[in-house]
């Protein structure tokens, strides 16, 4: 029994020490300045997301305000899932590539992790860089702190 | 009693007329109001303001709130520039268009692209109000509301309508020029865009629109 429990509180405390470790930290509500370039396209904007018990709600806007898309992602992080993503962009092969480098980025726990086709960094000032080589993308997500004259609602 | 129920219907019946939603004007009028918009934005050879510019985000229930400072020239020139929460410039010179922001520029041909080229055509002309009957790819329909001038821009073409639903221009009535524009989106997510400390025909230099 207390080798049961030994190896429960060992295993709690594993799990405890992995929540922490991912690269994106995601507060009750966090904002990050993201980048994208690739393919001689460039889109820059803001991304915003609140997270509670039931996982992380996510809206990536445009620097002029327009709505690119929005995403959920499960509580352990490792699901990701596009919605309501801008007509320009709402192809199937578009929407796969993305989902796939969103989440990805999102449940990175150490710089330097690669995959067969994907690759993430973090640079000066927290940045958090992936680079998907097969599609020459680059995603750049830099948190920033809430401004006093940002309201939540 | 009487009397109570009657001071009761007086308020309710202020309340109501308060509360009366814009109205949309007859043809004669529209035009006569499009008129005066046109002729005070043919006066305006330049302009520079501060706006704030307000995001609601549909789907986190959220807001997001930019502020920064406009320069317009009547000679195609325009710069947005954003300075909170983060540093972004956009500057439209011509054909061209400037992105800049802390990490380095980029500079856009707009005959590249006919969509890049509907945005910049709308932004030009939502800053003074110029031309709005004659807005290529746009209908419009007047409303007028207490003393404020509403221009509901509804996009006609498919590029523009999955961008926006549609982008309405706010106008004082007093002195017709734009005080805010609020654009909708086909999701439901809306911009609101005010401009405040609004000086027209001041100098402003050249460097300003510098498009490289």
């Amino acid at each position: 029994m207390k080798r049961c429990l030994l190896l429960s509180s060992m295993l709690l405390a594993g799990a405890a020490c992995l929540a922490q470790d991912f690269l994106l930290p995601l507060a009750q509500r966090s904002r990050f300045r993201v980048d994208v370039s690739g393919r001689g396209a460039q889109l820059s904007g803001i991304c915003i997301v609140k997270t509670d018990a039931s996982g992380s709600r996510g809206t990536l806007v445009n620097d002029f305000g327009i709505h690119v898309l929005d995403f959920t992602l499960s509580p352990d992080r490792q699901r990701l899932k596009l919605l309501n993503v801008m007509q320009p962009l709402n192809r199937w092969y578009v929407k796969k590539t993305v989902r796939k480098d969103l989440q990805m980025l999102f449940a990175a726990t150490r710089p330097g992790l690669q995959g067969a086709k994907r690759q993430i960094d973090r640079g000066t000032d927290s940045v958090l860089t992936l680079d998907n080589a097969r599609h020459k993308l680059r995603y750049c997500f830099k948190p920033v702190n809430d401004n006093a004259n940002e309201t939540a609602q | 009693m009487k009397k109570l129920l009657f001071t009761l219907l007086t308020l309710l019946l202020t309340l109501l007329l308060q509360a009366q939603p814009q109205q949309q004007v007859g043809v004669a009028r529209q035009q006569a109001m499009m008129e005066q918009i046109g002729k005070a934005a043919a006066g305006i050879r330049t302009m520079e303001c501060d706006f704030t510019q307000v995001k609601t985000m549909s789907f986190l229930n959220d807001r997001l709130t930019s502020q920064g400072r406009m320069l317009f020239s009547a000679e195609g020139k325009l710069r947005w520039e954003y300075t909170k929460p983060y540093s972004y410039t956009f500057v439209l010179n011509g054909q061209k268009v400037a992105m800049r922001s802390g990490k380095g520029s980029q500079t856009v041909d707009l005959r590249q692209s006919r969509l890049f080229q509907g945005i910049a055509q709308v932004m030009m002309n939502s800053v003074t109000g110029r031309g709005l009957g004659a807005l290529d790819g746009f209908s419009c329909t007047m409303y007028e509301k207490d003393r404020e001038w509403i221009a509901m821009l509804t996009p006609q073409k498919k590029d523009m309508k999955r961008l926006f639903k549609s982008i309405c221009l706010h106008f004082s009535g007093k002195k017709p020029m734009v005080t805010q524009v609020e654009m909708t989106e086909p999701g439901g997510d809306a911009t609101v865009i005010s401009l405040k400390n609004v000086k027209t025909n001041c100098p402003i230099d050249e460097k300003m629109f510098a498009a490289q």
